[in-house]
């Protein structure tokens, strides 16, 4: 055990952050790159997916079938059995159930999606043809009842279709507030630490979100209303480990400024490769561990075995193992790289840049006159 | 402080964690299963605290209405869709004003509304939230219509007013301006007010109305001026309702995601605990009992907040926040060890001090961006997610309470009994050691 931890313990390695800074930007740009030809390759005709994206009743509509029994049991000792007729018709027909419940003492409710085998049936020319297939459904879950408990029951089935339960209006609104939400997150980072950690940390949230839709896309889970709260999580989530890290830099950096400088760095030549690999491997434990424990929790979700826990779960996990990356590899990076550039220019000058220990006469002579000429 | 009165505060105030603590944790799960408890002969009703958490309808179920929309009297299909898509919205806000955040309103057909409100369980307590839509006109002497509730009438809400309750309308910009000409046009004339054409009430005008407010008076009692109020408010969706069926509904979800859902957040907070424990041994264990705290505080927040239903996000949500209750530790425990690491000459308490002290900026700086985020969805999000950004707001300041000054009182505790054990905070370095 107490080798597992020392292990952990990182400190001791200085992670060689800011030197790969470019290689970092490769393994995000591959999982997009993957995601736009699974979804390209899902898209086309031929295939059992209906689309790009799995997107679900909630945002797409889809129809609700109410069936309703009297003179036998619906949802007593038989619901197992009468919900599995139900579900065999519906499929039987190209379309899958998605929610199941029962109403009443003598209803069962299912809704399935509009999409009948990969295609789609939401589009208002369509809606005459998804009429008709409903209507088939209903008459047919009526004989299956029928015939299964005798003539004498009375059996009501109505499929209908329903509009998008999550209105266009409610997605707008979603896209909106967690807009706003980033904006304001980026302007309080830039105005407690500086203006490029503001942009960094907003580019970590981008990459976030898109890593996890990325992922959703790949594996084809559900895009629902859950979906859409797993990711204000992770927005609101994320940051936080983003902040750890430039929080430790922020330290760093005053400590290496010369007093009353104000923004500027007086006589100092930052050494930015080594700010920024110091401050990363010196949070690096905290920033694993805040992560574990939080992964903990969420993986315990998605294993317990209930389907719509783990489809909500995933995502998360993605979204959390995306946020580890990106602020511990991308923010500081960036960081790094738009400091460089602000104090050496973007001029490439490996030598000035990388050149350890800052405060030496040389370099101060150097500096002064450069600030003179300036 | 002496040692030994450091000794007996910390003992107190840590009896006293514990006791309340435990008497917490006791009133949110009935152990015997029943709605009552027993002291002596007598069985004592009580609602417990977990069953004063509203569920949604993927968790708990509810009923379901269908409404036939009147759409007779729109010239176009357009123009009907227009008026079906504002009614929902309506009906959204109006449950939403009543706490049934996650209530689900939707279109079905050409002509119908399907609305879903979790938590309920009869036709009446239903019909009671969205009320029987009722026809508001204010018309004037000759009986020439002046307003109707349908175009001008914002929102209808039950007030106090000289000595008994009324009704009071506040309307539309448009509302506000046909009233103030009205009004104008009728001063010293009575203007009569008629629910579903019935006369209520003729009041005589003294001034020109401009601010959009009206008062409905009748000495009415608190039940029934609130029922007119959400008659009339019913009455100001732009399409005519009609009740055509209601049903109980079972939860979405099936019956066994909420036990799951719990189960995950009882083994999370069981990992959690552990996992802080073994990596940060007594300070750890310090955490383990904040952790505890928080776990019982959310559970009555969630219980006591309005507009709180719980849904299988909101679950996780929660299950989530376990999670990041110990974040703020984690950096915490991290700095302390930052104060001891090649300094081992530092005295315990004075790391523990300083090593909250730097950590502070940025647990508080962390929070504050995701508070941020809670806020501006609380605002500018549809209902769904406000509901899902209440409970998260929720989540983020009792856990930064909890970590930051729970822990902190904690740890001052232990360090009563005990405040020199590297062994025991977990303060033992390699460099140590070696310097040994």
């Amino acid at each position: 055990m107490k080798k597992l931890l020392s292990m952990l313990d990182v400190r001791r390695h200085n992670i060689p952050v800011y030197q790969n800074r470019y290689y970092w930007f490769i393994a995000p740009l591959v999982v997009l790159l993957i995601a736009l030809i699974c979804g390209t390759v899902y898209s086309t005709e031929g295939n059992q997916y209906d689309g790009f994206a799995n997107v679900g009743i909630d945002f797409k509509g889809g129809t609700v079938l109410t069936v309703e029994m009297k003179g036998a049991d619906m949802i007593g000792a038989n619901y197992e059995k009468n919900l599995e007729m139900i579900e065999t018709i519906v499929e039987n027909n190209g379309a899958k159930v998605s929610t199941r419940q029962t109403s009443g003492t003598n209803s069962i409710i299912v809704r399935y999606p509009n999409s009948i085998n990969g295609q789609n049936y939401n589009d208002a020319s369509k809606t005459e043809e998804m009429i008709a297939i409903n209507q088939r459904i209903s008459e047919q879950v009526t004989a299956k009842f029928k015939e299964t408990y005798g003539s004498a029951v009375t059996v009501n089935a109505g499929a209908e279709m329903t509009n998008a339960t999550a209105s266009s209006e409610l997605i707008k609104k979603a896209f909106l507030s967690v807009g706003i939400a980033m904006l304001l997150m980026m302007i309080y980072t830039a105005f407690r630490f500086d203006f490029f950690s503001g942009i960094a940390a907003l580019a970590n949230q981008f990459h976030d979100i898109l890593m996890m839709l990325a992922l959703v896309i790949i594996f084809r889970i559900q895009i629902n209303s859950s979906l859409i709260a797993g990711l204000i999580t992770i927005v609101g989530y994320s940051i936080n480990n983003t902040i750890v890290i430039f929080d430790r830099i922020r330290g760093e950096v005053k400590l290496l400024k010369p007093k009353g400088s104000g923004r500027g760095w007086g006589n100092v030549r930052p050494d930015f490769q080594s700010i920024v690999n110091t401050c990363v491997s010196e949070s690096l434990t905290r920033s694993l561990f805040t992560s574990l424990t939080t992964l903990f929790t969420i993986t315990i979700l998605a294993c317990v075995g209930v389907q719509s826990l783990t489809e909500f779960a995933l995502p998360i996990i993605f979204g959390i193992l995306a946020g580890l990356y990106s602020a511990i590899f991308l923010g500081p990076s960036l960081w790094g790289m738009m400091q460089h550039a602000q104090v050496y220019g973007t001029k490439r000058n490996p030598k000035s840049s990388f050149k350890k220990g800052s405060t030496s006469k040389a370099d101060q002579m150097i500096a002064r006159k450069k600030s003179k000429k300036g | 402080m002496s040692n030994n009165k450091h000794k007996v505060r910390a003992a107190i105030i840590l009896s006293i964690l514990i006791v309340v603590v435990i008497a917490m944790a006791l009133l949110i799960v009935p152990l015997n299963g029943e709605d009552s408890f027993p002291i002596g002969k007598t069985n004592y009703d009580f609602y417990w605290v977990s069953k004063t958490i509203k569920l949604g309808l993927d968790l708990e179920g509810g009923m379901y209405a269908i409404y036939e929309a009147d759409l007779s009297g729109f010239s176009s299909a357009e123009e009907a869709s227009v008026a079906m898509q504002g009614t929902i919205a309506n009906l959204e806000s109006l449950l939403f004003s009543k706490g049934y955040t996650e209530a689900v309103v939707t279109q079905q057909g050409n002509n119908s509304i399907r609305v879903e409100v979790p938590s309920v369980s009869d036709t009446e307590q239903l019909i009671s939230l969205i009320g029987d839509p009722a026809d508001l006109e204010f018309r004037d002497a000759e009986g020439n219509v002046l307003i109707k509730g349908n175009q001008h009438l914002e929102s209808a809400t039950a007030v106090m007013y000289e000595g008994s309750y009324a009704v009071s309308l506040q309307f539309n910009e448009e509302g506000t301006k046909e009233f103030a000409t009205a009004t104008q046009n009728n001063i010293g004339k009575a203007i009569s007010i008629y629910i579903n054409n019935e006369l209520v009430i003729s009041p005589t005008v003294n001034a020109a109305i401009t601010d959009g407010n009206a008062v409905i008076t009748g000495n009415y009692t608190y039940t029934q001026a609130n029922e007119l109020a959400v008659k009339i408010n019913a009455g100001t969706f732009a399409v005519k309702l009609t009740p055509k069926q209601t049903s109980t509904i079972s939860p979405t979800l099936g019956q066994n995601a909420l036990q799951y859902g719990i189960l995950a957040g009882l083994i999370g907070i069981a990992v959690v605990m552990t996992f802080m424990v073994v990596v940060y041994r007594g300070l750890g264990l310090a955490a383990s009992f904040a952790l505890l705290i928080y776990t019982v505080l959310l559970i009555y927040a969630l219980a006591i907040v309005p507009w709180v239903q719980l849904t299988l996000p909101g679950i996780a949500g929660v299950i989530l926040s376990i999670g990041m209750a110990v974040d703020a530790n984690v950096i915490i425990f991290e700095r302390i060890k930052d104060e001891r690491r090649g300094k081992h000459t530092v005295a315990i308490p004075t790391a523990v001090k300083s090593g909250f002290k730097k950590a502070l900026s940025a647990i508080i700086d962390a929070n504050i961006t995701t508070i941020i985020g809670a806020i501006v969805m609380i605002i500018f999000g549809a209902t769904a997610i406000q509901s899902f950004a209440i409970t998260l707001l929720i989540g983020i300041i009792l856990s930064m309470v909890t970590a930051i000054f729970v822990t902190r009182l904690i740890i001052w505790t232990f360090t009563a009994f005990n405040d020199n054990s590297d062994l025991f905070y977990g303060l033992r370095f390699r460099d140590m050691e070696e310097d040994a």
